[in-house]
């Protein structure tokens, strides 16, 4: 434990000693505070404007379950568990926190666009919840609950463990967000679809961040 | 055009003399059939459980024109120029065949989850027209009609002229479905990203009819 912890240390030390890391992470923070805020308002605007609810092949065939436990608590287990690994896995944070970045917007940018009301068994979720800051109840197209954690998957896909519990994640969200009648099914189904491209232009995009945990050319307390 | 033709056939004789090729030729020609059936009775059943229309950003900011002609002839024409550029790269049609059924058949599926309505204003398309037995009112995601010469676009990225040509036609057919009020506007945006993603599916099911022409291993009438 002690070893893992000094090569930790050592890491930290590594990264933050080099410039362009250190610029990049900073960036990379920044990036995700202003996706946040777009995706507040974003949010806020979709939910405001969402219109008429329509019908749904698996919504309308299964009843709404009390899932908002699993919702609330499952979406703050799983943020602390991803910060954890952000931490572990230190030169692949510029990285992730801009492709979530890229994600939140261009989410915020379609919650935007076709105004679907919500669907009118969906569960309660309390407004003074925390995720409430972060989820509405008309941005539903597409589901960021299963979208986060795939593009998770994705990033960390080399990683055997963390690709089965992203994954896993996904798929749990997935479920639950349908129980709750909180999202229709296109926008639990087209979420793998759009990640996997967003991931892709993230690639593109971030190349220099993604190089630098693909190269190996800085320490990591986790293989 | 004379040494053009001569190689045609001869890309002709080469490929169809090949087993492989020709179980692949077969094949994809019986996918592509079978994907358009169900695509038949998906279609058929989205628009009849199409529950209600919802508001759009740009639906309902813009009027609906009457882009009917486009719409319908501009698929004609696509369709036809895609068959011809599918009989020129004759190496490349049973990848392409299946990748189209694979996104036919996937898209059945998408528009036979959540049964949006048709917004209000859309255009009328005549139920006389062939495009009406493809397109129905009620299937709307995903935008095929933006989709499909994307994923073309995708296929032939490596030909620089098919890359823009069908790329253009994939923005200009988003723009006609937007028009004329036939697609909500993640149908069309969504399109790019679940097509990009089909293509890459396709890579992975259809390996061995992509290598058919990544590995040059045919005679072709046009090189890269």
């Amino acid at each position: 434990m002690k070893n893992k912890f000094n090569t930790l240390w050592s890491s930290y030390k590594s990264h933050f000693g080099q410039k362009d890391f250190l610029q990049s992470f900073i960036l990379s923070l920044v990036m995700i505070c202003v996706a946040l805020i777009i995706n507040f308002y974003a949010g806020t605007y979709a939910t405001v404007h969402a219109s008429n609810a329509v019908t749904d092949v698996v919504l309308n065939n299964i009843r709404a379950f009390d899932v908002d436990g699993l919702f609330v608590w499952g979406t703050f287990v799983f943020w602390a568990f991803l910060i954890l690994v952000c931490l572990l896995y230190i030169r692949r944070a510029p990285f992730i926190f801009k492709t979530l970045s890229l994600f939140i917007i261009i989410r915020s940018v379609f919650i935007s666009l076709t105004h679907i009301g919500p669907f009118p068994s969906q569960i309660f979720i309390s407004p003074v919840d925390l995720i409430s800051k972060f989820s509405f109840g008309g941005d539903l197209f597409f589901s960021g609950h299963t979208g986060i954690p795939f593009l998770l998957m994705l990033i960390f896909w080399d990683i055997k463990y963390l690709r089965i519990t992203f994954l896993l994640s996904s798929v749990f969200f997935g479920t639950v967000v349908l129980l709750g009648h909180l999202h229709y099914s296109i926008d639990v189904l087209s979420a793998f679809f759009i990640t996997y491209t967003i991931f892709h232009i993230s690639e593109i995009l971030f190349s220099k961040d993604l190089n630098m945990y693909k190269n190996e050319t800085t320490m990591n307390v986790v293989s | 055009m004379n040494e053009k033709l001569k190689i045609l056939i001869k890309s002709y004789s080469t490929h169809f003399r090949q087993r492989d090729f020709l179980i692949s030729f077969f094949a994809s020609l019986a996918m592509i059939t079978f994907a358009l059936i169900i695509n038949f009775y998906a279609g058929t059943y989205a628009t009849l459980k199409a529950s209600n229309s919802v508001t759009d950003l740009v639906l309902n900011n813009i009027r609906a024109f009457a882009v009917n002609g486009l719409f319908v002839e501009g698929t004609f024409y696509f369709f036809i120029f895609s068959i011809i550029i599918c009989l020129l790269y004759i190496k490349r049609f049973p990848f392409i065949f299946k990748s189209v059924s694979l996104f036919i058949v996937v898209r059945a599926f998408f528009i036979n989850l959540t049964h949006i309505a048709p917004f209000p204003s859309q255009i009328f398309i005549s139920p006389l027209d062939m495009i009406s037995k493809f397109s129905f009112a009620g299937d709307l995601f995903f935008s095929g009609h933006t989709g499909i010469p994307f994923l073309l676009a995708l296929i032939f990225w490596d030909i620089k002229p098919l890359r823009f040509i069908f790329l253009g036609s994939s923005v200009f057919f988003a723009t006609v479905v937007l028009l004329g009020h036939l697609h909500y506007s993640i149908d069309v945006f969504s399109a790019f990203f679940i097509t990009y993603t089909l293509y890459h599916i396709s890579k992975i099911l259809f390996k061995k009819d992509l290598n058919l022409f990544e590995n040059d291993i045919y005679i072709e009438v046009f090189d890269k």
